[in-house]
């Protein structure tokens, strides 16, 4: 029986972790990196949570490595809850509306149990940011890391970012999202979905809920693959992805930075997504060194994926330069769009090459993602 | 004891025992007057003619100086978190039964908490400089018997000049030492590089003891300091750990809160024109500083532009721009691994500095104000850019000077900061001690935005339009304390005075109080 949440230590910073026990009336003691200068507020904040719980008859042992006051407000929902046997309600987030167009060069994954990595990822820079309940928390620690993630998406800003939340496969996941539906996430990460009706159960938790989010399935198994088309056709889908780990586990290949063993695979599910027009993002880049990073990237792009996946904040920059076009790109580019509109007909020569609508608009999304810069 | 307002808005004392203190009056300093204290004059006739100082110990050679009650001893740290020496002259000074004295390090590290069982027999009564780690802590509980006066090298070295400070032994760990006393820290199996630090106690302190773990035979060439200072000469078993010499420090960060703040800095000069062909800049070491280096690195390489100089703590990033051609000559004030310490070896454009050639107040000018920008850290900044870097925001005494307030004296000062340091808001209302004034500081650089002080309208004007997040400090305030849930509350701390901190010119800036403990957070 768990019996404390939260993380402390040597090398733990910006948590607190709670350990509670039974007493005939509430009490508490704080130890705090910050006591003298946060004292007050950390006690009004822990005597504010037990009062909404009713001064419950329990002693609470914290230690506090300077969390900030959603760590705080999670650490102390999760501990209540999980003491009291509760699952009430999580606190509200700030109302979104979900995208379907949208920029998603790199989505940063985030563990949703730690409270320093998440510090990091408002300055990050990423397009979107995954708040990861899945592989990143450990089992034991998944019903804390839903608390503190609730708080997270409350009380701190990540400016234009993209809030994706990728839940636990099967029911748990559905009770995340029906948990996390009003708590302001642009898009749900579905893992390891292999039919359509996986992302159908979803959209009902969703809908019954009164949740607007979107849904990103992943794609990690041979079922899945064959599948792809259909997932992506379903409801509220606008962004689908390969979690290649799993899938080349389970075929019985090996990741090699060739990826001669994935050419298929990513064809074809990166054809799934177009034809089901939702936005096909790359798997995650494994390894951090600059150029595995800068070569996956650039790769990514020219095969037609419009992201990749990233878990370390330096990786961004060289995702995003990556996908900026190219000095020749851009020559081409406006070279093409000079030429169609001075021609105003279907079809042109330019470039030594036949010039029709479909050249034209990848030439305009080249100029557009310049303009973005 | 009377109190001042000086000209930072601080209450300090008029003294410090008998000593007068002059009250800080503005980053010019106080003008001087008169003579720079003189060292003892000796005589080369009462030194052995062949030269040879030699004596068989350190005790042995404590004995010979005179060691007696209260006077003042000095160490360095070349050997940072690996020094041996210090220990060893206050185990030696224990036998000897001597107490109550003085010591007089140019820095303190963690390493040195072996020093408080001595605090606490009353062989050592006071320390005469910055204090951090335990040693810090302890006075932070007013622990110690006297003030800790921080001062930075430079003060250190004005201080030593001023006569502030009269050393009456000064203990130098050479890594290679011939037996006249020509010393060198760049050979030897503890090299650490240059013994910059030491230079002033060389000239200045009335009894000079060199201790080595090499001894070599003369003449040992070439030397950094010259014998004609050096008493005696100590063989020793071990001066210092190699391993802790190299230390952590100049490991790059992976933290990406602080590489995205160096990764800013690095794009602040390059975009507003303060990194330019033939310019200069102070390096160090550290998260952030490192990394701020490798980044500039990349940018000069990618623009195709050199830098005459880089002044400051030398690396093996630094050195691979020295021997790129990216940089023509490494002034080197303190080498932070083997990379910088083999470069002074072999490297006739890497040499060493010490703190009279590039901060001291009473040098005919300083390299420090000759940089065009420098890097520097702090614990607190204020929102008229004034900084602290010695207290903590609850009062604790954890960090030195070192060459932080030296270092502001360069054409544009980066502050490098987390904008929180876990909870604690880096930005304040009111500094917990005062330390550099804003009118040195140019710009601070945290992971939220880049903030241009008011004061540098060309450095405003330069940054615009260049795509770079631009913010005010109080916006980085309210943003940080919003998250931070508001600002903190006042430190509880007592009224008793554990330490000054001075100026450059050695007048007082602010004092440090001692640290109550915090009221038990229960129920």
């Amino acid at each position: 029986m768990k019996t404390r949440v939260g993380a402390s230590g040597p090398k733990v910073r910006a948590d607190v972790e709670i350990e509670w026990s039974s007493a005939l009336k509430f009490g508490y003691e704080v130890e705090s990196s910050v006591a003298s200068l946060y004292g007050s507020a950390i006690r009004a904040q822990i005597e504010e949570a037990a009062a909404r719980y009713g001064n419950p008859g329990l002693h609470l042992r914290c230690v506090d490595s300077g969390a900030l006051p959603f760590t705080w407000a999670g650490r102390l929902d999760a501990a209540f809850q999980m003491a009291l046997g509760l699952e009430n309600p999580l606190p509200e987030g700030p109302k979104r509306t979900p995208r379907r167009d949208r920029r998603r060069r790199s989505r940063l994954y985030v563990p949703a149990s730690s409270p320093k990595l998440i510090l990091n990822a408002p300055v990050s820079g990423a397009d979107a940011l995954v708040f990861d309940l899945e592989d990143a928390v450990a089992p034991e620690e998944k019903q804390e890391a839903l608390h503190l993630l609730a708080y997270t998406l409350r009380d701190v800003s990540f400016g234009d970012a993209e809030i994706m939340v990728r839940v636990n496969a099967g029911e748990t996941g559905l009770k995340e999202i029906r948990l996390l539906a009003h708590s302001g996430v642009d898009l749900f990460v579905l893992p390891k979905v292999e039919e359509a009706n996986q992302v159908a159960a979803a959209v009902a938790v969703l809908e019954e809920a009164g949740g607007e989010s979107l849904i990103f399935p992943l794609i990690e198994s041979a079922t899945g693959v064959e599948a792809s088309y259909a997932i992506a056709k379903a409801p509220r889908v606008a962004v689908m992805s390969l979690g290649m780990e799993d899938y080349l586990s389970e075929i019985g290949a090996r990741r090699t930075e060739s990826q001669a063993e994935s050419e298929w695979v990513q064809g074809r599910v990166l054809n799934a997504a177009v034809a089901a027009g939702v936005d096909p993002l790359a798997s995650v880049v494994a390894g951090l060194d600059r150029d595995v990073v800068e070569e996956y990237a650039v790769r990514a792009k020219l095969r037609g994926w419009r992201g990749v996946g990233c878990i370390h904040p330096a990786q961004i920059p060289l995702i995003h330069q990556a996908f900026l076009p190219s000095a020749e790109e851009l020559r081409w580019a406006r070279r093409i769009v000079v030429a169609f509109e001075q021609a105003r007909t279907g079809a042109i020569q330019a470039e030594n090459q036949m010039v029709d609508r479909p050249v034209v608009d990848r030439a305009l999304r080249i100029l557009a993602a310049e303009e973005s810069r | 004891m009377n109190w001042v307002t000086n000209q930072a808005g601080r209450r300090v004392p008029t003294h410090r025992g008998d000593q007068e203190l002059q009250p800080y009056a503005g980053i010019q300093g106080i003008p001087p007057r008169g003579r720079k204290a003189g060292p003892l004059i000796r005589s080369a006739s009462s030194f052995p003619d062949d030269g040879d100082k030699c004596t068989p110990s350190l005790k042995e050679a404590l004995s010979r100086a005179g060691l007696k009650d209260g006077m003042t001893l000095s160490t360095h740290h070349h050997f940072r978190n690996g020094d041996r020496v210090a220990l060893s002259l206050f185990q030696a000074a224990s036998e000897l039964g001597v107490k109550g004295l003085r010591w007089f390090p140019s820095a303190v590290f963690p390493c040195h908490a072996e020093l408080i069982p001595f605090l606490e027999s009353g062989v050592i009564r006071s320390i005469e400089g910055s204090l951090n780690g335990p040693l810090g802590e302890l006075a932070s509980r007013g622990d110690l018997p006297e003030w800790a006066v921080l001062r930075s090298h430079g003060g250190r070295y004005r201080a030593l000049q001023d006569g502030d400070v009269r050393v009456d032994i000064a203990v130098i760990a050479a890594p290679s030492a011939d037996p006249f006393g020509n010393l060198t820290g760049a050979r030897g199996p503890s090299a650490c590089g240059g013994l910059g630090f030491a230079v002033g106690d060389a000239e200045y302190a009335d009894h000079v003891i060199a201790v080595t773990d090499h001894l070599v035979s003369f003449p040992l060439t070439p030397w950094q300091i010259v014998g004609g200072y050096v008493d005696q000469v100590v063989e020793m078993d071990q001066i210092g750990d190699p391993s802790q010499i190299v230390s952590g420090t100049t490991v790059l960060t992976r933290s990406p809160e602080r590489i995205r703040i160096a990764e800013l800095a690095a794009r602040f000069v390059a975009e507003t024109g303060v990194m330019r062909e033939g310019w200069s800049f102070q390096a160090g070491a550290g998260g952030i500083s490192l990394s701020f280096t490798v980044y500039l690195g990349e940018l000069m390489r990618e623009r195709g532009i050199r830098a005459t100089f880089a002044r400051g703590g030398s690396t093996r990033y630094l050195v691979e721009m020295l021997e790129e051609g990216l940089v023509g000559t490494i002034l080197d004030g303190q080498t932070f691994d083997l990379e910088g310490v083999r470069s002074l070896g072999v490297n006739p454009n890497h040499v060493m500095t010490s703190p009279f050639t590039s901060y001291s107040f009473h040098s005919k000018g300083r390299f420090a104000s000759m940089v065009d920008c420098a890097v520097v850290g702090a614990t607190e900044v204020d929102l008229n850019f004034n900084a602290n870097v010695v207290t903590h925001s609850d009062g604790k005494l954890l960090h030195g000077i070192g060459g932080w307030q030296d270092a502001l004296f360069s054409k544009c000062t980066i502050l490098a900061v987390p904008s929180l340091r876990n909870r604690v808001p880096i930005v304040r209302e009111r500094l917990t001690t005062f330390c550099g004034p804003g009118e040195l500081i140019d710009v601070v650089v945290t992971e939220r935005g880049i903030a241009i002080n008011p004061r540098r309208e060309d450095l405003l004007r330069a940054a615009e339009g260049r795509g770079l997040p631009l913010m005010s400090l109080d916006q980085i305030k309210a943003d940080s304390e919003a998250l931070a849930g508001g600002s903190p509350e006042e430190p509880r701390l007592g009224e008793e005075v554990i330490g000054l901190v001075t100026w450059v010119d050695g007048s007082a800036l602010d004092v440090i109080r001692r640290v109550l403990p915090p009221e038990p957070l229960r129920s």
